[in-house]
């Protein structure tokens, strides 16, 4: 069968490439280089984790590969897209489709149950209710939350959120997932079910995952590792979970 | 996203804070009543101008009098004196507007009395008559209580309401030959006019009338035979002609005179011209523009648009006024939505990053906020239109003083078209819905934009 255009630079290139990667803020009249010329690709099915201390620029680093920020200099590309270069409308889609993310503080809308919060990333996209309820309640059940589908997030503990997080993050299999120090609020115990589960998911389908943290044990669960200090890559190791 | 999602949204967000959005709700329900509230009192106390008009005369008709008009030679005319003659009929009913025409002939040297009963018993001792064009007596609006139009049908005549009591009987004394029609009659309050009249003589709808006409010592009258085929309803606003003249179609009275001439030998051969022509016109509307062209072919008119037209304008300019008063409590609901909005959309803030982190479209975060403020302003509509219908009903029936003891009089009064103090018709409270709306969004529209520009990192920010 022939393959798309798209589909060829899928298996082809690498599926996150960094080129040339520069950003800088301006502070009244100072700049300051938050990142300085990265130069990296991550391939598909990858579970790479960004590893660096606070002001090291990973979080900076992580706004550019998402699209959330424009980078000053250089290319992001996903899946053969130039995400650095979409417009605004064509991020939205881009991310409905290949992105998704699961954030420290969970950020869950309150107002909505957790099966609705899973189905968000769905309705953005215009899938019809009874189609994503039914895909969401699946994948609450897959984090072990099935007897919490009508809970709301404020009656749900951090892990449970967290859990609702992932499964929100992963409904719609995007090709890359960003987990930004997903652990952050989160118990040693509960660190440990929520990082084998992000692992876990990402396995089943091949899915990149690229993990931000300050945290030395989450490394452990990861493909590569890259540290970061003062906006450059300073080491790139293979991590434990090698296999 | 799917409609009916992003509904749902926009309706849980404002449900979820609930106070605020009754709050700025509210201040839409004031500012819509305001409006409406103005606007209706203007509506009514221009509705009882145009009843008071109308109590005065028939609106829609134009009289044109021959006093001796010019047409002025500037707007084309020859300069000569303008004649109400056929021609001059023929051009009016040619006007755009003007649904019938029709002249008031009346012939004052014309001795004409009518006769009724066996042996001559009773008689006029003075009649009009007046000669109008058959087919435009209906449309002029000559209402009927008995009986029906003339329909074409030759020497059968109208009697105004009252003209059987202007017959009276030869063969009593003079003082006490003709019936009092006020002797028993009584005040109607209601209907604001008489009733219960005595019976007449006789019953001028069945007796055989006779119509004569003197033609001088010696010369034998002329005589014809009349079918009265309906009593007119005495209304002055029509013409004095309603009371207790006699209608006779326009040819009929004309066959009349010539026959009266012929015996009494005096010639006619000069072309019929009118001392009075009355044009209908369709709407109030347009009562203005005819009567301009009318005038501009050099006659004199009169009809109440002289009258109506300084009161139409002032009642304009009030209404205007009243009307801009309200708005600008709308304009004051208007700020306190766009209030609302930014301070929801400040407190959201972090939700909009989330929303846009997750792929939710621009146009889609657009629309949410759009539609909340939208739809504070349709419900503070909706409110508005149904406590201002509350509100002009309770004006109505307080300001009309009478006493209320059933529904049904509560509603008599608030059908009561002139009194009323305050109309709201359909198209107000439709106006005011859109408008709310409108404002809603007008409101919106700022705040929706900022939502749009706030960035999808607010989601990655750390507390």
């Amino acid at each position: 069968m022939e393959k798309t255009e798209n589909e060829k630079n899928m298996s082809v290139c690498p599926m996150i490439a960094v080129h040339d990667l520069r950003k800088e803020y301006y502070v009244g009249d100072e700049t300051v280089v938050a990142l300085r010329r990265l130069n990296f690709t991550v391939s598909r099915g990858e579970l790479c984790c960004i590893f660096g201390t606070s002001g090291s620029g990973k979080s900076t680093l992580l706004n550019q590969l998402a699209g959330l920020e424009k980078p000053t200099a250089g290319e992001v590309h996903i899946g053969g897209v130039t995400v650095s270069e979409l417009k605004e409308e064509e991020l939205a889609s881009f991310r409905q489709s290949h992105i998704g993310f699961v954030f420290q503080s969970y950020n869950l809308l309150p107002f909505m149950t957790a099966t609705e919060n899973v189905a968000l990333p769905l309705m953005f996209r215009g899938v019809k209710k009874d189609v994503r309820l039914r895909a969401a309640r699946k994948m609450l059940k897959r984090v072990g939350l099935a007897d919490r589908t009508e809970h709301y997030p404020g009656q749900m503990s951090g892990g449970q959120q967290q859990r609702v997080g992932i499964a929100r993050a992963f409904i719609s299999h995007p090709d890359v997932v960003f987990a930004d120090e997903p652990t952050g609020n989160l118990d040693s115990k509960t660190t440990i079910e929520v990082m084998d589960m992000i692992r876990d998911f990402a396995r089943s389908y091949n899915q990149t995952v690229v993990l931000v943290t300050h945290d030395p044990e989450l490394a452990d669960y990861a493909d590569r590792i890259l540290t970061l200090v003062d906006g450059k890559i300073v080491s790139d190791t293979k991590g434990a979970a090698v296999k | 996203m799917k409609k009916i999602d992003l509904f749902i949204l926009c309706m849980q967000n404002l449900f979820r804070r609930k106070s605020r959005t009754i709050l700025t709700v509210i201040g839409v329900v004031i500012g819509c009543c305001a409006i409406d509230i103005m606007v209706s009192i203007g509506i009514g106390s221009r509705e009882a101008q145009d009843v008071m008009l109308s109590q005065m005369g028939d609106l829609t008709l134009i009289n044109i009098y021959d006093y001796g008009g010019y047409i002025a030679e500037d707007a084309g005319g020859s300069g000569e004196r303008a004649v109400l003659n056929d021609a001059a009929l023929d051009s009016f009913s040619s006007i755009p507007g003007v649904v019938a025409v029709t002249p008031k002939l009346q012939l004052y040297d014309l001795p004409i009395n009518l006769y009724a009963g066996l042996g001559d018993r009773y008689r006029t001792m003075w009649l009009s008559v007046i000669g109008m064009s058959d087919d435009a007596i209906e449309a002029l609006g000559y209402e009927l209580i008995e009986g029906d139009y003339i329909n074409g049908e030759q020497f059968a005549v109208l009697a105004g309401q009252f003209l059987a009591y202007d017959f009276c009987d030869t063969k009593r004394p003079d003082g006490y030959n003709m019936v009092d029609r006020y002797s028993t009659a009584t005040w109607d309050e209601e209907t604001q006019s008489y009733t219960n009249f005595p019976d007449p003589y006789f019953d001028i709808m069945t007796t055989p009338i006779e119509a004569r006409i003197d033609t001088g010592e010696g010369n034998k009258p002329i005589k014809q035979k009349l079918t009265v085929a309906g009593v007119m309803k005495e209304d002055y606003s029509k013409g004095w002609e309603t009371s207790e003249c006699l209608i006779m179609r326009l040819e009929d009275l004309k066959l009349l005179r010539d026959q009266y001439m012929r015996a009494t030998g005096t010639k006619n051969d000069k072309e019929d011209t009118y001392e009075q022509v009355v044009v209908k016109v369709d709407d109030i509307k347009h009562v203005k523009e005819v009567e301009d062209t009318i005038k501009e072919q050099g006659y004199n008119t009169s009809s109440m648009e002289s009258i109506r037209e300084p009161l139409e304008k002032e009642a304009q300019q009030r209404q205007l006024m009243l009307g801009g008063l309200g708005a600008i409590s709308l304009l004051v609901a208007a700020i306190g939505i766009t209030n609302t909005m930014i301070m929801s959309i400040s407190e959201r803030t972090r939700e909009i990053g989330i929303m846009k982190a997750l792929g939710c479209y621009l146009h889609d975060i657009r629309t949410i906020f759009l539609m909340e403020a939208g739809m504070i302003g349709v419900i503070g509509g909706v409110i508005g239109v149904a406590l201002s219908y509350a509100i002009s009903a309770a004006m109505n029936l307080v300001s009309s003083g009478m006493p209320i003891t059933s529904i049904s009089d509560a509603l008599a009064i608030l059908g009561q078209v002139g009194s009323r103090m305050s109309v709201m018709p359909a198209w107000l409270a439709l106006f005011s819905l859109l408008f709310s709306l409108f404002i809603g969004l007008i409101s919106g529209y700022y705040p929706a934009n900022r939502a749009v520009k706030i960035s999808a990192m607010e989601a990655i920010k750390r507390e």
